[in-house]
């Protein structure tokens, strides 16, 4: 008895499902592909026309582009509201993708297959220490073919003609392969072996009061005299970079001679890294033990985000996108409603609503391949700009696509009032107009 | 005269709701064949606009049935009546509904891109309807740098263009000076003759009269009376006509 009603039912369904496949779901279907079809076929007619000489623009095109155009101030208004808002975003993702890169420059400029730091470090800056033993225990373990101690530490320079700037000494043993300067503008690295020798970047020479090589300041009321100059090498912070041999590292900053802040791991060849890394954990108590990848995502994850740096540019970001939807929103609207009798002949002739929300979109298409391609401009001049300030922005291949896919997703959403306007328009007053 | 284009039987049609509801047409019947101009006449309110959106499938009608070369409207979706208009009906407008911003040739090709046909032959072909009244020299201007006269005629050819059976003009006379309506009307009276679509004209206008085959008469939403009319274009055949 079960199966019958079961077999009854699964009958009863069957033909349910076959009821709204042919009442609903399959002339949806065919009508959803018929236009794409005819839509495409348009485009399709459009490139090989442009491509045989025979420029004849449809004009579902021609028709967008006049009704945009035709109110020049009002286009206008459209464009800035893009541009604005896209010159906007791509400051604020170009300074976070800037930041993220200042952030980890001495992370990737280190030659260290591991790092070992102390415990709860945050970030790179984050200037803790680390006792000289457990580099000791490193060296001892299976696996590990050196680990190379550095020490970050802040500190004053004084400058000669008085007043202190705050610095971040990186002292490194300049012999071993850890962080030694690079991009090196005027001296050599051997220079750094002169007693109190000191390596600064050239961007920071105003800050240091300093003109160049040999000029000469203090640290911790010792001797510091510039040996070495580097080019681009700087903070996201106002705090400069110094440069020097371990050991005055440590007398600059008051470090006792058995501390340092990190220790750059190298492995013998042929070594896992990750089976090191399981060895080094067990056997320091006091220290973790990364990745490159990991210290980097740790000291990204810090400034961007629990700093609430990150959050910052994200909110400018947010803010410009709002805007420019607003206005691109507001403009494609009174343009629309500019022209409601004549979508409303379009509809009294016959055309179907898809052709009219179309003309809409590539309105708003339009607007966003043109506001896109001033606010790249803009936005590439901002980047040449900033190129040699602290914080320069950044622009990349995948931030442009990224902006551009931004703008059109912009522009198309802010069509949707102007859409809903055109889709409740009455045909029969073009009669009454 | 060939077969019925335009078909209404019985037609009523309510506009508005609740207390503002008014019965505009009540039970109109009306055949239009091809080949044939019919004058619809009538008083201002008594109906004619009304029941010239029912026929372009506009409007639907309340209750009775409306036949487009043989196609019933009735339980049709607005986008299928949307087709429909496309296919079989060409609209001509009091205030000719031009395109401001596109040219008399783009006003006159966007009913045949609408329709799907390709851009150059689109363009072509509107080209070829300009010329048949004597406007091609005027194809690159633009509405406003057309006369009144001039952008009617552009208006007809956008009706003319998709080779509909149907012509339906509102009042295509009313804003034009007597040479102009005169000219409009020997075109309108020469696409119903030598091209066998049925136009309807709905006017108040009394110089329209001697182009109409037949005048029909509506007044309260009710057809009153029917005549036959002159027959076709008076006078000499003009310069506008001569092409067709």
């Amino acid at each position: 008895m079960k199966w019958q009603e079961i077999l009854a039912r699964s009958s009863e369904v069957q033909q349910q499902a076959g009821r709204l496949w042919r009442s609903t779901l399959g002339p949806f279907l065919a009508r959803s592909v018929g236009r794409a079809g005819h839509y495409s076929r348009l485009v399709t007619q459009f490139c090989s026309l442009l491509l045989a000489g025979q420029p004849v623009v449809p004009l579902i095109v021609k028709l967008a582009a006049k009704n945009l155009f035709h109110d020049r101030l009002r286009f206008i208004a459209t464009l800035i509201g893009i541009v604005f808002s896209i010159v906007l975003v791509s400051v604020q993702m170009g300074l976070f993708l800037s930041f993220g890169r200042m952030v980890t420059t001495m992370i990737d400029h280190a030659p260290a297959d591991l790092w070992i730091i102390p415990r709860g470090t945050k970030c790179f800056e984050d200037p803790s220490l680390l006792d000289e033993r457990e580099r000791f225990r490193a060296m001892a373990v299976k696996g590990v073919s050196d680990a190379i101690p550095i020490l970050i530490s802040f500190a004053q320079w004084r400058v000669p003609n008085g007043g202190t700037v705050p610095v971040l000494v990186i002292g490194a043993n300049l012999w071993a392969a850890g962080l030694r300067p690079w991009n090196i503008f005027e001296g050599t690295l051997d220079s750094l072996s002169i007693p109190d020798a000191v390596a600064i970047d050239r961007s920071y020479f105003e800050r240091l009061g300093s003109k160049g090589l040999g000029d000469t300041a203090e640290i911790r009321d010792q001797r510091a005299q510039v040996r070495l100059v580097t080019t681009g090498i700087r903070s996201f912070t106002t705090t400069p970079y110094v440069f020097t041999p371990l050991d005055r590292a440590r007398a600059y900053t008051a470090t006792p001679p058995n501390k340092t802040t990190y220790l750059l791991v190298q492995l013998a060849p042929d070594a896992d890294v990750e089976e090191v890394r399981d060895r080094l954990t067990s056997t320091l108590a006091k220290a973790e033990v990364l990745t490159p990848a990991e210290f980097r995502k740790r000291s990204r994850s810090f400034w961007l985000f629990e700093t609430g740096a990150g959050a910052a540019l994200f909110a400018g970001a947010l803010l410009g996108m709002i805007v420019g939807s607003v206005i691109v929103a507001q403009t494609l609207y009174s343009n629309t409603k500019e022209h409601l009798n004549e979508f409303a002949t379009l509809r009294a002739i016959g055309t179907s609503r898809m052709y009219i929300q179309i003309v809409i979109i590539v309105q708003a298409l339009l607007s966003a391949v043109i506001g896109f391609a001033i606010a790249l401009g803009t936005g590439l001049l901002v980047v040449k700009v900033t190129a040699a300030t602290a914080l320069p922005v950044v622009m990349t291949p995948t931030l442009m696509a990224s902006l551009f896919l931004l703008t059109v997703a912009m522009c198309v959403t802010s069509a949707i009032s102007a859409i809903i306007q055109v889709v409740r328009i009455d045909p029969a007053t073009a009669f009454t107009r | 005269m060939s077969d019925r284009v335009i078909e209404a039987v019985n037609v009523v049609k309510s506009l508005g709701d609740g207390a503002r509801k008014v019965q505009a047409l009540k039970g109109v019947n009306l055949h239009l064949a091809g080949g044939e101009l019919v004058l619809l006449m009538g008083p201002s309110g008594s109906g004619k606009t009304t029941l010239l959106s029912v026929l372009g499938c506009i409007l639907s009608p309340n209750e009775g049935t409306v036949r487009i070369c043989g196609q019933s409207t009735s339980g049709l979706q607005p986008e299928a009546l949307a087709k429909l208009r496309l296919a079989h009906i060409g609209f001509v407008f009091q205030t000719y509904h031009l395109f401001p911003t596109l040219t008399a040739i783009d006003n006159v090709r966007l009913v045949l891109e609408v329709a799907g046909e390709r851009p150059h032959h689109a363009a072509a072909k509107a080209m070829d309807v300009l010329a048949l009244i004597g406007l091609a020299h005027k194809a690159r201007a633009l509405p406003l740098e057309l006369s009144s006269g001039e952008q009617q005629r552009v208006a007809i050819a956008r009706a003319m263009v998709g080779n509909a059976a149907v012509i339906l003009a509102d009042e295509p006379t009313a804003a034009l000076d007597s040479e102009n309506g005169h000219s409009v009307m020997s075109l309108l009276a020469e696409v119903a003759k030598i091209q066998s679509r049925g136009v309807l004209v709905v006017t108040h206008d009394a110089r329209t009269l001697p182009f109409a085959n037949r005048v029909v008469r509506i007044d309260d939403g009710r057809i009153v009376g029917e005549e036959q009319g002159a027959g076709g274009s008076p006078g000499p055949t003009d310069e506008v006509t001569a092409g067709l």
